[in-house]
């Protein structure tokens, strides 16, 4: 199985820190699981222009097959404006409107603000079900008193990362077992 | 009073012509209303990175600063995804958090189907309020199908919706103006 981590803004580190958790705790309870982290602080990706993900080229291309490529999805993100950041938002243009049939898609939401809890469920949450997403529902929102240098401090926040990344692998393996069986069931 | 049109699409031309032809209204209700398109189409506008603006190149900085001189803004996105364009938000994650404060802001989406009338209810409307900008009761969804071969809107029950917008929009920026005076 591959799963992809997506640290979705440019900005500051406590998103990358709380998908690192994630990371780790996949990596630690499921060693078969090819995990890539795409942090997009880390790449150049242009803007979307309409064009089929595949002819995209460089740091653009890689990134949007990588996501294409994955079985499951862990989505970190940011709050800007009260909403996702438009280094997240463009990735979703880059692709395909069925980009994420077939993938199972989680969150991790960090914010300065308790007042932002409601933002994954009212705007990036909409967006995953249009591109056709089997969502992990319940998604972890981290706030900013629960990181000190690069680590998160709050025990409690720790243990909802990994039920996050152990819900996120069970839900993607039941998915894959549904649907093989699913094409058993035809003769050819 | 100075309006200031910004089409948040990268490709196409129907969403630069739907602002447009909101400014266009605006201007015919109030001569002394002085108005700019910004396409995002022109400018290259850089990702945000957390540094301050003048670390970001010429465009970004023009860009902002346009949309920051504003007295009051109809906001053009197609619909992407069921939301609104990155390059829109991009825009939106460059600017203060009152950005939009005792502002008018007005919406024009265009779309291919119908069945994205309401992202600019729920998905837009929030991100203009959360920036203090005051939005209109009326917005605008244009269906491509209103465009003709030229690119001009034939429907004209979204040339009457656009003039609708734009009266209620400087009827909302006069009324301030009036009590901040």
């Amino acid at each position: 199985m591959k799963v992809v981590a997506l640290s979705g803004s440019k900005v500051g580190s406590k998103t990358r820190t709380a998908l690192n958790y994630t990371v780790e705790a996949i990596k630690a309870k499921n060693p078969e699981v090819e995990v890539t982290v795409i942090d997009l602080a880390e790449y150049d990706v242009q803007f979307g222009d309409g064009r089929n993900y595949l002819e995209y080229e460089g740091d653009t291309g890689y990134v949007t097959q990588t996501i294409m490529e994955a079985d499951a999805i862990m989505i970190g993100t940011p709050i800007f404006q009260a909403s996702i950041p438009a280094t997240l938002k463009n990735i979703f243009d880059l692709l395909p409107v069925n980009a994420f049939r077939d993938k199972v898609v989680s969150m991790l939401v960090t914010a300065g603000s308790a007042k932002h809890y409601l933002v994954a469920e009212q705007q990036l949450k909409p967006i995953l079900a249009y591109m056709k997403a089997q969502m992990v529902q319940t998604y972890v929102f981290i706030e900013e008193k629960d990181f000190h240098r690069k680590e998160i401090t709050n025990d409690d926040v720790v243990f909802r990362i990994e039920r996050l990344a152990e819900d996120t692998i069970v839900l993607a393996e039941t998915f894959a077992k549904i649907r093989e069986e699913k094409e058993a069931e035809y003769d050819f | 009073m100075k309006l200031v049109g910004i089409s948040g699409a990268l490709i196409g031309s129907k969403t630069s012509k739907a602002v447009h032809e909101v400014l266009v209204a605006a201007r015919a209700l109030d001569a002394n209303i002085q108005t700019e398109l910004v396409d995002l189409q022109d400018y290259e506008v850089e990702f945000v990175r957390g540094t301050p603006l003048s670390y970001y190149n010429d465009d970004t900085w023009t860009v902002v600063n346009k949309v920051l001189s504003a007295d009051l803004l109809v906001v053009g996105t197609p619909i992407y995804q069921a939301s609104i364009s990155g390059v829109l938000k991009n825009l939106f994650d460059h600017l203060p958090i009152d950005a939009f404060k005792n502002k008018v802001t007005g919406i024009v989406t265009t779309g291919g189907t119908d069945k994205h009338y309401l992202v600019s209810e729920y998905q837009l409307k929030p991100i203009l309020s959360y920036l203090k900008g005051i939005v209109p009761p009326t917005s605008v969804f244009v269906h491509s199908d209103s465009f003709n071969e030229q690119n001009e809107i034939e429907d004209q029950d979204i040339s009457t919706r656009i003039k609708k917008l734009a009266q209620e929009m400087v009827l909302l920026q006069q009324l301030m103006n009036e009590q901040d005076s």
